[in-house]
């Protein structure tokens, strides 16, 4: 990749993977990381780069998999982080309380919440806006697939959201916040 | 279209990539089916409302000066070959083996790592905050790694495969 396109790239997309990144792994720092990482692997692999979808595509898949990377390396460390603290405290498997302070944290907390896979295809389909076999190329799964992950992961969310806010409901939130 | 076939299309028809006959059935089902009225409204909802709250959430977020330079360095050391600054010998790849490797680098330096093509395996760089992990990668026969700025670097090496040494 040419110096001359990478510095179209990176102002035209740069701002815009960031934010994916991080409705992604919820944590500004590594989204950062994980932009910068997913740029430098750009550059290091344009070969690869075919055409068949637009070049913000293929930025994303970059990012979707160092996302996941992310995720993995965190569990390892939460792993045994945990093992200590349970040397010392008691086990409560119940999910802490979400930050009910505006509906957007709550979001944000209930996707950090989810699985990787269900938080990849709420991302994609109502963060990016794309369609249902757009993700499905995207993550290399079936149609089917992603429109049963987008089920399960609505429910997820309708369980991890508070009740009271009522944010998949038929009646208009935002007039129920000014309430 | 009965409502179990329209429910299995519901994300198509909302997004509009239905074929024209599907999406014409589906609209005659719609006429006569409130339940599935109520369907597409809610899934009409959720999307502008999860769609508007996501961008709310990160609108604030740019991408640091810091790291849009370092992409841009990077792209400029990428258009020329690197030089190679030394070569590793005799590295040994146990598990968790660390080398310190020196001497500092100047900014736009390279050093060029090489090890045996059939090695499996990760390598991980990290120097002053830059960082290439390569794990989960199957190389080839070396990864390079360029400074933007004076600094010395470790490199940790764990082939999993191979336990000859890495040259």
């Amino acid at each position: 990749m040419s110096p001359k396109a990478v510095q179209e790239l990176v102002p035209a997309y740069g701002d815009r993977l960031l934010r994916s990144a991080f409705s992604l792994c919820g944590n500004e720092a590594e989204a950062q990381d994980i932009v910068q990482d997913a740029f430098l692997e750009a550059i290091r692999s344009v070969h690869r780069f075919q055409g068949r979808s637009t070049i913000y595509t293929w930025l994303h898949a970059i990012l979707l998999n160092l996302t996941r990377r992310y995720y993995r390396d965190r569990k390892r460390i939460i792993y045994d982080g945990e093992l200590v603290d349970r040397e010392t405290s008691p086990t409560d498997e119940s999910p802490g309380p979400l930050d009910t302070g505006t509906a957007s944290s709550a979001i944000s907390e209930a996707l950090r919440r989810l699985s990787g896979a269900h938080r990849e295809v709420l991302v994609l389909r109502y963060y990016e806006g794309m369609k249902i076999h757009e993700i499905a190329s995207q993550l290399g799964i079936s149609k089917g697939t992603v429109k049963s992950r987008l089920h399960y992961a609505i429910g997820e969310m309708q369980k991890l959201l508070p009740g009271e806010l009522n944010l998949f409901g038929v009646c208009d939130t935002e007039q129920m916040q000014q309430q | 279209m009965n409502c179990r076939n329209f429910q299995k299309r519901l994300y198509e028809y909302v997004e509009g990539s239905l074929s024209a006959s599907a999406q014409a059935a589906a609209a005659r089902h719609l006429a006569g089916c409130n339940v599935c009225r109520q369907a597409v409204r809610q899934e009409q909802q959720l999307a502008q409302f999860m769609s508007s709250r996501l961008q709310r959430d990160t609108m604030a977020l740019t991408l640091r000066p810091d790291i849009r330079n370092r992409i841009l360095t990077a792209s400029e050391a990428k258009s020329s070959p690197p030089a190679v600054l030394e070569s590793i010998s005799n590295l040994s790849v146990n598990s968790d083996h660390f080398a310190v490797f020196g001497p500092p680098m100047s900014p736009g330096m390279s050093v060029r790592l090489l090890y045996p093509s059939d090695s499996r395996g990760w390598l991980y760089f990290e120097a002053n905050g830059q960082k290439i992990d390569s794990r989960g990668k199957h190389f080839t026969d070396y990864v390079t790694f360029t400074s933007q700025r004076p600094l010395s670097f470790e490199i940790a090496a764990d082939l999993k495969v191979t336990s000859s040494s890495v040259r």
